[in-house]
């Protein structure tokens, strides 16, 4: 038993199936106090938070079992099996205890005090169920805290459990802790004797037939609504992300930097020289500053993807998509990593992990990129802002849909040549639906906001100097643009482009530096058209070469991470292979849009 | 149907939308298995077949309490009698 | 003119130090979280709160 010091750190392990309010909790209880890793050896997020400096919690996978051969379960075995938990945090679903309890039944096995939350007892409540919260602690041999998650209710019980070292007290007297540890046969032995419990614990006030999640099921996977509804959820995104709320405050901020703050810095720096005036002004403000006006655009869409993967839909798109998908040959499991895909390629990638099948997880490694990831929404917004005034939306919807369906033609091409093999099963669990609560989007958004801010103070800040010093040099000294080192680098590549319609050597050279981050194109290209990017653009691309460069933009090679990753991940052959592959096909679609698209224009 | 030596058996797949029978066994792959068992699906629990995909498949099947989507290849494995 | 040389120089070596962190960062395979989806597997655990 463990003796809690009180200056010694304890250790909660908080485990639980899918969908019973994991993370709303873990976010309650540490708030942003909280910080990611990995698990060492898999590359699954390792999640873990602090209460009053003295209790570490760690978020573990949710699982419906120990046993049952997946990752997640291996990784939440392995953590228990360590000798570094002090007592597990086992959160249920109050509603469904019988299939919860089957998990707290194997973890009573590792010997490690458990505390059952039930969650949800509002929810049990209204399904009429009354649970014997006394009784139930008794006959499991846990303690039993029930709460409301979603409305904080008695998670401060949890707190003041946690805190106070409840484990140095209950160390002597009753030792419920150890009691009742019985090894079973098979899973249906170990329901009977649920059941056993529960019948001693449960009575039903009512019998509730028809919930609001089965109503809402009536309507969005109804054979006839299902996709339309689907389609117009994405919709509503796209809308409030650039027209309503996101696009609108973004522009707010270009004006207020571009009308205010560089009227300002030129006025600070009236003394200075031309050449640090241009440094400042047009390599740090230039490049920094245009892409930092999306932070609102990136913010909105994050709120947005948050409240659909909080409210249960998630696992209905799954569910929808599961034929479509399996045509290219993966397992709905697939499904996920590639969702992931459109905020960050790399967690994507390093969430393959979780496939089961090594075919699985190569195709699903090497489709991922093709998902449209956030880092190259910038690129989107400002072609699209410069050239398409007003139809943001359309061009960025678009773009995203063009990825998903030459995925699915790649797919099916892998299918049929790399990767033959069956399907494999696959199992979803439809969670009930729930508003998503304000507190935990908030969470989520500041995340992204804080991510996306940190990546423009370094590694956009940086590439914007060094971009500048390359287009103010060259071998000797100071110069023009044109003459400059840049100018040499992106002349050597522009041929390339020439078919593609948009061979400048600025765009070139745009596209060369957005190998270490997407969103560097926006910055390169703002220190060297010279800041403001909505009246330079329109000068350089005609609508159809934009169009074109903007497909190249979605397909060549990701960044520099995804790389190492998949290099990590799947060795440097698989590495390789992606980026060639991911070349040669944005070179050849761009230029089946750019001439086709010519060839279009032309005849009408 | 499936039919094992000799004997012809009813699965999940057979059932109709809103049909409900009780499991008397899951066949075919050992992982897939395990984890259905884990889930609650053992041998005399109630399973009913609640909804198709709208391209038909996969379907979503409720035991124990909750909503589970599985593909008709996978369902097939889930053997059942009595229907109710 | 020399404060600005001076001021330059301390800009850009900052630049150069940044990417340099950034790319030994990047080429271990970590993303940097700004556009992540709900979850970011792997960044750089921030010093561990005591």
């Amino acid at each position: 038993m463990v003796v809690a010091d009180s200056k010694r750190m304890i250790t909660a392990a908080l485990i639980g199936n899918p969908n019973v309010g994991k993370t709303t909790l873990f976010n309650l209880l540490t708030g942003l106090n909280q910080h990611v890793g990995n698990w060492p050896g898999v590359t699954v997020e390792k999640k873990e938070g602090f209460i009053n400096d003295n209790v570490k919690i760690v978020d573990l996978p949710g699982i419906y079992a120990m046993d049952t051969y997946s990752n997640e379960e291996k990784i939440s075995k392995s953590f228990l099996e360590s000798g570094d938990v002090d007592f597990i945090l086992n959160i249920v679903d109050a509603s469904n205890l019988h299939r919860n309890l089957y998990l707290t039944m194997q973890l009573k096995e590792f010997n490690i005090p458990i505390i059952l939350i039930l969650n949800m007892v509002d929810v049990a409540e209204k399904k009429g169920i009354k649970i014997d919260y006394e009784n139930l602690s008794q006959l499991l041999g846990v303690m039993v805290v029930p709460i409301v998650a979603s409305k904080g209710k008695g998670v401060d019980k949890i707190e003041e459990l946690l805190s106070n070292g409840i484990f140095s007290k209950a160390n002597h007297d009753n030792d419920i802790h150890y009691q009742n540890v019985v090894h079973f046969k098979s899973e249906a032995e170990t329901y009977k004797y649920i059941e056993g419990i529960l019948s001693q614990c449960l009575t039903y006030t009512s019998e509730n037939t028809f919930t609001i999640t089965e109503r809402l099921d009536k309507i969005l996977i109804n054979k006839f609504l299902a996709y339309p509804i689907f389609i117009a959820i994405i919709y509503l995104i796209f809308q409030f992300t650039f027209s309503w709320v996101g696009q609108p405050l973004a522009d707010l901020l270009d004006s207020f930097v571009n009308d205010w703050f560089v009227p300002h810095i030129n006025i600070l720096l009236s003394g200075a020289n031309g050449w640090f005036k241009s440094l400042i002004v047009d390599g740090i403000i230039g490049g920094v500053g245009s892409v930092i006006v999306f932070l609102p655009v990136i913010l909105a869409l994050f709120l947005c993807i948050s409240f659909l993967e909080d409210s249960g839909y998630m696992a209905r798109v799954a569910f929808l998509m599961d034929k479509i998908i399996r045509k290219m040959g993966l397992s709905g499991k697939a499904f996920i990593p590639l969702i992931i895909g459109f905020g960050c390629n790399v967690p994507g990638v390093m969430s393959t992990r979780t496939l089961e099948s090594e075919k699985d997880r190569k195709m699903t490694a090497l489709l991922l990129p093709l998902m449209s990831c956030n880092a190259r929404l910038p690129i989107y917004l400002v072609i699209a802002g410069a050239l398409f005034k007003g139809h943001e939306a359309v061009v960025v919807a678009s773009l995203y849909a063009l990825g998903v369906i030459v995925a699915f033609f790649i797919g099916i091409l892998f299918k049929n040549t790399i990767f033959k093999k069956d399907d494999e099963p696959f199992i979803i669990e439809l969670p009930e639906y729930k508003l998503p609560e304000l507190k935990s989007l908030a969470l989520h958004t500041w995340e992204k906001g804080k991510g996306f801010l940190r990546k423009a103070g370094t590694i956009i800040f940086s590439v914007s100097i060094i971009v500048w010093l390359l287009s103010n040099f060259n071998f000797s000294g100071m110069t023009e643009i044109d003459k400059s080192f840049i100018a040499g680098i992106g002349r050597f590549i522009s041929p390339v482009f020439i078919p593609l319609g948009f061979a400048s050597w600025q765009n070139s050279v745009s596209l060369l530096t957005g190998i270490m981050a997407k969103e560097v194109v926006v910055g390169t290209m703002g220190v060297i058209y010279g800041g403001n990017l909505t009246k330079i653009l329109p000068t350089v691309f005609t609508p159809i070469s934009a169009i074109s460069f903007l497909v190249f933009v979605l397909l060549y090679t990701p960044c520099i991470s995804l790389i190492a990753t998949m290099k990590k991940e799947y060795g440097s052959k698989m590495a390789m292979f992606s980026v060639a592959y991911q070349l040669v096909l944005a070179w050849l679609v761009s230029f089946i849009v750019y001439n086709g698209g010519s060839l279009i224009l032309r005849i009408f | 149907m499936i039919i094992n030596e000799g004997v012809v058996m009813m699965s999940v797949y057979d059932l109709k939308p809103g049909q409900t029978a009780l499991v008397s066994g899951i066949l075919g792959d050992e992982k897939l298995a395990k984890r259905l068992r884990a889930l609650g699906a053992n041998e005399g629990v109630k399973v009913r077949v609640k909804s198709f995909a709208p391209l038909g498949d996969p379907i979503i099947i409720n035991f124990m309490g909750f909503d589970l989507a599985i593909r008709k290849r996978d369902a097939k494995n889930i053997v059942v009698k009595d229907i109710i | 003119m020399i404060i600005e040389v001076i001021v330059t120089v301390a800009i850009v070596a900052t630049a150069v130090f940044i990417l340099y962190k950034n790319l030994k960062k990047s080429t271990s395979g970590q993303c940097n979280c700004g556009s992540c989806s709900s979850s970011c597997p792997k960044f750089s655990a921030v010093k561990q709160k005591k």
